[in-house]
Formats: C-alpha cells, structure tokens, sequence
C-alpha cells in the first residue's frame, strides 16, 4: 500500500479535498498538541492552539508552496502561535479568569477534566523538574530542545522553523543542554533520573 | 593530549557532526577519560529528558476542528480574528445605542405620564365617575347605620391589607356564616 506524502496530501488539500485534510489531521495531531503542551504547559491551552494551528493551515492552503517540506511549515505556524501565547499569557489569563476567554466562551467548554486529572497523574517529581528546568529557557532555546528531542526534527527543519541559520540552531541546542545539564546536575549524576 | 571542546562532544552524542568530524572525536573519546565522562553526561540527560511525558489529545479533537474548519471560520481571511473583533465591537456599540433609545424613550413616556398626573390635580373639578363603578361608590358618604357599623369596625378597617383586598371584606359574612 503506498502512503500519500505530506507534500501530496497537502497539494490534494488546496485543491478542496476534505479527506486529505482529515489524513493530515490524524497525523499530526498528537505531535502538535504535545508539542504545545511542552511550550505552554496546559492541556486545554495546548488543544485550543493545536486546533488554530490546523485552522490556519486549512485557511492558508491556497499559498502553501511545495518547496518546503510541510512539516517545517506546520511547525513554524505552531511555534509562532505559541510563542505568541506565551507572550501574551494567554494561559495565565484564562486560568486566572476561570470564567471565559476574550472571546466570551467559557474555557470549560473545551477543558477535559479526565485529561486534566490524567495530567496530574503523569507529572512526576522528575517530569516536574524536567519541565521547570526547559520551562526557565529563554524562547528559541525552549523550541529548539522540544523540536530536537521530543518532535524529532532535524536540526537543518529546526533551522527552517525559527528562522535562523544551523549554526545558530547547534549553537541554541549546545547552550540549552549545557543549562539542563546544570540545572538537573543531581539527576544526572545518579544516571537515571 | 588536549582535551576536545565541549560543544564537539555535545555534537557528537546528538549526531551533528560529519562522518570525518565523528570519527575524529570517537578517536579522542577512546583516549581521553575527561572528555568521554562529559559525552557520558550527555547521553545521560538526554536518557532523563525521556522521562517528560505530555497527554494525548482529547478523543474529540478532530470533531472540534473539522467543526471549526465547517463553521467558516477556516474562510476568514488571515487577518479574520481582528476582522471578528471589529464585528463584535460594531453590534456591541449597536447594543449600547440601541439601549441609550430604550431608556430615552421611557424617560419620555415617565415624563408625560408626570405632566398628565400634575395637569388632573391641578383641575379642580375632575370629572366625576358613573356611579355604578365600585371606587365611585366607594366615595359616596355611607348612610347612618352602615356608618356606625363601619365605626364598630374600625380597627379592622385600619388594616390596610384587608382595606385594600375587596374580596376578603366580601367573604367577612359567608365567614361568619359559617
């Protein structure tokens, strides 16, 4: 059986085809939304911002050029949309407010309480401290180490995603890595966290 | 020997390196007790950043955004949310001025309604009422017998409630029937 590439899905896509959409979808949902959970750090922020991310690709398939491999393209939306969030607070905002968002729609209508209480669950002392230490990275370096290590992108697509040059994403990973490995020193020197 | 910088054998654990580079630092690496401990350190925290999970999405997400994309919403153009917030801000200033007549027209209505009352006191004969209307009869002076009756019940008729309710002064005599 041959699988359609992103590229052919996405070209299928501009020309109207709803079932090449729903493909794309079912591949990369769990990644985006996984990928916003790691940068903003709540579940129901992280689908909200997944589903814009799929909203802004539909909308924009008519400018989508196949000279970019589709999942750096996904991925840069997704990373503006995020570093846009975390900019804004958006996530403070609506957990403080409680009530509703800027757009009057109470943020229940989308929070799951399972997944809410399943995210309890996972978060253990070492995913806790995990996340504290890539939470305190300055932006680029934050992308780039959740990009590299639990996306699994390349670094020449990380280059693509953040706009900057290779170099310059080896440059970011090396520094990231050098703050994690100091910041999770005690961990690291009992071998397994 | 000299040791090989720290960003070298950061690349290499994260294979970054070209084949000849890679080769280059495995060489050293086999040498060198210092450097192979970093590159150990590496490989280490990156065997504990595995241990950061993230949840699944939700079972209806793919409904939310096929919802979303059907809706519309997928038709605004790129600038569509603040073209959404100027629409939200034109039918809420609708709301507003839209609220501003309702109450300038019911203080009008409040206004001639006072201006009607003050100009009835000010007659000073207003037209008498038929009197086979209730409140006419009311006003009537009672003949002598029903006045001294209404005076042996004049505590009760201090009641403004009972005063004010004719159909429990009605049902006074079926009471004491009963």
């Amino acid at each position: 059986m041959v699988v359609d590439s992103d590229l052919d899905l996405m070209l299928r896509v501009r020309q109207g085809d709803a079932g090449s959409f729903d493909e794309l979808l079912r591949r990369y949902r769990t990644p985006l939304v996984k990928y916003f959970y790691r940068l903003v750090h709540d579940q129901a922020l992280a689908e909200d911002l997944a589903q814009d991310a799929f909203l802004r690709v539909y909308k924009a398939r008519h400018r989508y050029r196949p000279d970019a491999r589709f999942t750096t393209w996904l991925y840069r939306i997704a990373t503006n949309l995020a570093l846009n969030a975390i900019r804004d607070d958006r996530g403070r905002q609506l957990r403080d407010a409680g009530t509703a968002g800027d757009d009057g729609a109470a943020p229940m209508d989308f929070v799951d309480p399972k997944a809410t209480v399943e995210q309890e669950l996972i978060e253990t002392d070492r995913s806790r401290m995990i996340r504290e230490a890539i939470e305190a990275l300055p932006e680029n370096q934050r992308a780039a180490v959740i990009l590299h290590k639990y996306q699994d992108v390349d670094y020449r697509q990380i280059a693509g995603i953040l706009n900057v040059s290779e170099s310059a994403v080896k440059s970011l990973l090396f520094r990231a890595y050098e703050t994690l490995r100091t910041r999770l020193e005690p961990l690291v020197r009992e071998g397994k966290i | 020997m000299k040791c090989i910088e720290r960003e070298k054998l950061f690349q290499l654990v994260n294979k970054m390196l070209e084949p000849h580079e890679e080769d280059e630092v495995r060489t050293h690496l086999a040498a060198c007790v210092a450097c192979a401990r970093v590159a150990e350190e590496y490989r280490r925290l990156d065997a504990a950043l595995d241990d950061w999970t993230a949840a699944e999405p939700s079972p209806w997400f793919d409904a939310r955004v096929r919802a979303r994309v059907a809706s519309g919403e997928a038709n605004v153009p790129w600038f569509g949310f603040g073209k959404v917030r100027a629409v939200t801000a034109v039918v809420a200033a609708a709301v507003v001025i839209l609220a501003a007549v309702v109450v300038f027209h019911h203080q009008q209505v409040v206004e001639n309604h006072h201006s009607v009352v003050s100009q009835q006191q000010a007659e000073p004969n207003p037209p008498i009422a038929k009197p086979s209307e209730p409140t006419e009869a009311l006003r009537q002076p009672l003949p002598a017998d029903e006045q001294l009756k209404m005076d042996e019940n004049l505590s009760l008729l201090e009641d403004y409630d009972v005063v004010s309710n004719f159909d429990a002064l009605s049902e006074l005599p079926q009471a004491k029937e009963n």
